[in-house]
């Protein structure tokens, strides 16, 4: 299994870095810091994606890195490269994750940062499943999140697995030793707490398998490097919006 | 560089950052929003990128403003004005705290990236805090003029700052009026707009070579001449609004109150919105997004014409 996750990774980060060569505009840096951890979600078989029940349960809040996902539908051939490009064409996908493409595929329109943990528990009180969220780590700085991580101390939700990417930068800057970031509080919040290194798919693949067999809610911050995988832009502010040139991204194609 | 050579942005705020540098009580705080001009003070004590977080953002500068600092707050319209309303409304506006809120990426500016990052609405929401006063900038003289005097603002200010080159060709700013119109010969069209669509509208009737359409760029919401606004519209047998926000969240309700107040009776006024539903739609260009929404050039000239 972890070969397999291993062997998707790669690819999927080469039919991303197509797309971006297609003229797609995706925010490069944040994507690739996410794509071992949502390759072993899906791949793993952690979370269920089908072409006609798309990919519930599973939000992500950090809706720029969608190219990952759409990457994913294109290499299960649930998109078709044809349909994908002319809905492109069309206007129909752009730089925010969105429920209309695939129809009602996804389960969240995201974008506004700060919104998923709350959604999840809305989603996780109707359900025993597992719900799956992925935020930033610049994004934990809204209120809206520690309202939600503090209800679900309070009310004893058991099954949310929320996962902090932490590239340590954001949109504008260099973020580290952030206080609300410190093992010490995320401790307290009563939740079955992993820190781990988010490229590293054996080790993710584990936790995994540990979250779910554990009948309680989970975080996990997940030790990433904006622009994982090619050097150019690896942890470069610069790359948080713009694109490299072509020239680099084929070196790694 | 001369000034209708730069992007509006860099004009703004390098007025701001030089009078940042001059004085010692001037603050500016964002929300993880990248400005060029503004790189250069990044980690200075006074500048305070708050992180991602508006309410916290907007409550941080209002205790500033209270203790007589002047303070900037800057990032995407959207999150700023939506997200920290109540912040804005009760914690600046409600003691009158002179706190400039810049609000960047406005209209579809950002379309690319949906109806999260479309700022459509902002202007009707900000439109509803009776203290604060609203100023869409895009036009490169007047955002010269707005941020050169920024402290002569003595009250909470919402700026509404556009981005690229925003030069006029046939209108005049001054800050006397709230609004400025172009000259014409015959005095039969008046378009009415605000922000990027007073651009389109201009490249329109310039290309179209309309010699008998005016426009009238709205860009004080509150503090405008209303009466001057009114002798003007009683000119005009054809009036077209022309907007780039929502009808329900840009401008519209503001002319037709004052149509209304001053009962004027047109048998020829229409508007062109932005349509009211949240617009799935991402393009990479601003006016090809435009053309998808049928509000760009060539639909305000179809419009026109069937006045």
């Amino acid at each position: 299994m972890i070969n397999t996750i291993l062997n998707k990774s790669k690819k999927i980060k080469k039919i991303f870095l197509n797309l971006i060569l297609d003229g797609n505009k995706y925010h490069l840096g944040g994507s690739l810091s996410c794509l071992d951890f949502i390759c072993t979600v899906i791949y793993g078989r952690f979370v269920k994606i089908d072409k006609d029940k798309g990919l519930k349960n599973f939000i992500l809040s950090k809706g720029h890195a969608l190219g990952i996902l759409h990457s994913i539908l294109l290499e299960k051939k649930i998109y078709k490269k044809k349909t994908f490009s002319e809905n492109r064409n069309k206007g129909k996908i752009g730089g925010q994750l969105d429920i209309f493409n695939p129809h009602d595929f996804f389960e969240w329109n995201s974008g506004s940062l700060g919104h998923s943990v709350g959604v999840s528990i809305g989603l996780s009180l109707t359900t025993k499943q597992k719900i799956w969220t992925i935020i930033g780590d610049a994004e934990i700085d809204e209120g809206s999140i520690w309202e939600a991580l503090f209800f679900i101390k309070d009310k004893k939700i058991k099954n949310l697995v929320i996962v902090i990417d932490k590239n340590n930068v954001s949109a504008s800057k260099k973020i580290f030793n952030k206080a609300n970031l410190s093992a010490k509080i995320l401790k307290n919040l009563d939740m079955n707490y992993f820190n781990i290194n988010g490229h590293d798919i054996k080790k993710i693949f584990k936790t995994l398998q540990k979250v779910n067999s554990i009948h309680s809610s989970s975080l996990i911050i997940l030790n990433t490097i904006k622009g994982k995988g090619i050097l150019e832009i690896e942890n470069n502010i610069k790359f948080s919006h713009q694109i490299p040139s072509n020239e680099i991204l084929k070196k790694y194609i | 560089m001369k000034l209708n050579k730069k992007d509006i942005r860099d004009i703004f705020f390098d007025n701001v950052r030089k009078i940042f540098l001059k004085r010692n009580d001037f603050y500016i705080l964002t929300n993880d929003a990248d400005v060029f001009a503004l790189e250069k003070i990044k980690n200075h004590k006074r500048f305070i990128d708050v992180g991602v977080c508006e309410q916290n953002l907007i409550n941080i500068a209002s205790g500033l403003a209270r203790k007589k600092k002047k303070v900037l707050v800057y990032g995407f319209c959207n999150f700023l004005c939506h997200r920290s309303f109540e912040q804005i409304k009760i914690n600046i506006c409600s003691m009158r705290l002179p706190v400039y809120i810049v609000g960047i990426g406005p209209g579809f500016s950002f379309s690319y990236d949906g109806p999260t990052h479309h700022g459509v609405q902002d202007l009707a929401n900000m439109y509803t805090i009776p203290e604060l006063q609203i100023i869409n900038l895009s036009e490169n003289t007047l955002a010269n003029y707005c941020s050169k005097n920024i402290l002569s603002f003595k009250e909470p200010v919402y700026f509404r700052l556009d981005k690229g080159v925003m030069n006029s060709s046939n209108l005049k700013y001054n800050f006397k009026e709230g609004f400025t119109l172009t000259k014409s010969i015959k005095k039969k069209n008046l378009i009415i707009t605000s922000g990027y669509f007073a651009r389109v509208a201009e490249q329109m009737v310039h290309e179209k070579n309309l010699k008998d359409t005016c426009i009238l760029d709205l860009y004080d919401f509150k503090k405008f001449n209303k009466l001057k606004l009114v002798n003007i519209l009683k000119k005009y047998p054809k009036i077209l609004l022309y907007d780039e926000n929502t009808k329900s969240g840009g401008f519209s309700f503001i002319i037709n109150d004052i149509i209304n107040r001053s009962k004027i009776k047109y048998s020829n006024f229409k508007s062109l919105c932005s349509p009211e539903k949240q617009i799935f739609i991402y393009r990479n260009d601003r006016d090809l997004l435009l053309k998808d929404l049928k509000i760009d050039k060539y639909f305000l000239y179809k419009n026109l014409k069937k006045l």
